[in-house]
């Protein structure tokens, strides 16, 4: 057993550095941008939003393959980062700027269309195209194992950046979830920021969906927020929570997924592991609390 | 009891939703130090004009001055209940944005020591009885060191044998020279709680006769 874990480890340390500091920043950020979504009531956005972004990332490999890339001896080029990239922004915007149309009570059920929507469009943008064994890894397998030095540095640049302006906005956020109004009588804007937060979280999925795949950025952001908001006493202790559970769950499925003999695939077990770990944690410490 | 600085002052306010006024323009003013309550039907504009008169809502015409800091406590039934949220940063979420966490922090142990509920400072707000809510939120304005109160029905949801230590609460609040603003459907322990009694009707706000306890 310690044998297989060492040798993991080497295999991490070797060839997949890259993606698994990736994945530990979305790990660190995913549950802070989760957790302001969450308790603004707003997790099925959070749900579309990276499917948004999957979705532009499929149309600018469509676009490409119909319009720019060159054919070679039956390859067909793929389109670099900048052009996913663009795609994945222009998505994520055009959905956003749709979805603010209507009563905001209502923008739960936008979102939750949005996210089948976007789904179903993705699927039958990869399969219009040449790019099928692309398709069939970011279905089957997520892209973790894939991400080289300059997607990881565009993660930890995106971060950082997401970071800092959670950290100063943190105390106005906190106070315009449990009490818009009072948040207004303290000078802070509540609907300002609640459109900031989506903004932040619009881009960020942006920027990251097309290097560590739509499962990863979903499921950092929005499971740990959710099992652990019932359990945990106080706002102070809430967003740590979720980002210790997350970067443990993470650190275990990327583990198990260069395990010799396991070989799991990263996605999927990403969402496993998160999933159990979260679930497990909420469950403890809620009959910890219980009198 | 002497009141003679007017707290909050209306001078042709109109209070309403949309394009819809809830009131004709009111010029008045509430003196400093009192508990105001204002009664009136439901759907009459009490709680709209509560909230215009504390900034909450802009006034269709006319314009408020009232003394600051300003706090608010709505009905418990308005909060998000999801938030995981403790009693002791409730009640420090009446200070000021910037002020450092380590002071916030100990200014709220000492106003919820001050009310006696230091015991419940970690416990989940939701978790906390009504009565026992509508004190801590109370106690944020204590917190606020606010000079204006204003509360929407600060009994409803709270147990029989708690609304005694919510009254006690709010008079507190003014013995320290806070002036409180409320809409209330207890008429019952109107007479003994409020000093001013203001009906809401046909879009008047009227002292209501009587209304004076001092």
């Amino acid at each position: 057993m310690i044998e297989a874990l060492q040798a993991a480890f080497a295999l991490i340390r070797e060839f997949f550095l890259d993606g698994f500091v990736a994945l530990l920043a979305v790990a660190v950020v995913g549950p802070m941008l989760g957790a302001a979504l969450v308790v603004r009531r707003m997790p099925l956005l959070a749900l579309a939003v990276p499917q948004l972004a999957a979705c532009g990332q499929a149309a600018a490999f469509w676009c490409f393959a119909m319009f720019f890339a060159k054919r070679e001896g039956g390859v067909v080029e793929e389109p670099g980062a900048t052009i996913q990239l663009a795609g994945s922004v222009a998505a994520v915007f055009a959905g956003m700027l749709l979805l603010m149309f209507g009563s905001a009570r209502t923008l739960g059920a936008r979102a939750a269309i949005a996210f089948l929507f976007a789904i179903a469009l993705r699927d039958v943008l990869f399969l219009e195209t040449p790019y099928d064994k692309v398709f069939e890894d970011l279905v089957h397998r997520g892209r973790l194992l894939t991400v080289d030095a300059s997607g990881r540095n565009t993660v930890l640049a995106a971060s950082a950046i997401v970071t800092l302006v959670l950290v100063a906005t943190l105390r106005r956020n906190q106070v315009a979830a449990f009490d818009p109004d009072q948040a207004r009588l303290l000078g802070a804007k509540p609907r300002v920021h609640t459109l900031a937060t989506m903004l932040l979280f619009g881009l960020y999925c942006a920027v990251v969906v097309p290097i560590v795949d739509a499962t990863v950025v979903l499921v950092l952001t929005l499971v740990p927020p959710i099992a652990l908001r019932t359990a945990v006493p106080t706002l102070a202790s809430y967003v740590p929570w979720c980002v210790a559970t997350s970067v443990v769950a993470a650190t275990i499925a990327f583990v198990l997924a260069c395990t010799e003999g396991l070989d799991w695939p990263p996605g999927p077990t990403l969402t496993i592991v998160v999933t159990a770990v979260s679930l497990t944690i909420a469950i403890v410490a809620k009959t910890v609390r219980r009198p | 009891m002497t009141a003679t600085v007017a707290a909050l002052r209306f001078d042709g306010l109109v209070a309403g939703h949309g394009r819809r006024a809830l009131t004709n323009p009111l010029t008045l003013e509430f003196e400093s130090g009192l508990v105001h309550a204002i009664i009136g039907r439901n759907g009459s504009g009490k709680t709209t004009l509560l909230r215009t008169a504390i900034g909450l809502h802009d006034p269709l015409a006319g314009k408020v001055n009232s003394v600051v800091p300003v706090s608010y406590v709505p009905q418990l039934t308005d909060f998000e209940a999801s938030v995981p949220v403790s009693a002791l940063e409730v009640v420090a979420m009446g200070r000021p944005l910037g002020e450092r966490w380590s002071v916030r922090r100990r200014r709220a142990r000492e106003t919820l020591a001050s009310i006696g509920l230091e015991t419940e400072a970690t416990r989940r707000f939701f978790e906390l009885s009504g009565g026992q809510r509508q004190r801590v939120l109370l106690a944020r304005a204590l917190c606020a060191d606010a000079r204006l109160l204003a509360l929407d029905e600060p009994t409803s949801g709270v147990d029989i044998d708690a609304v005694e230590l919510v009254w006690t609460a709010i008079r507190e609040l003014t013995q320290r020279g806070c002036t409180v603003l409320m809409v209330t459907h207890d008429l019952l322990v109107l007479p003994h709680v409020a000093d001013r009694t203001w009906v809401l009707v046909e879009r008047e706000l009227r002292l209501r006769e009587g209304g004076d306890a001092t």
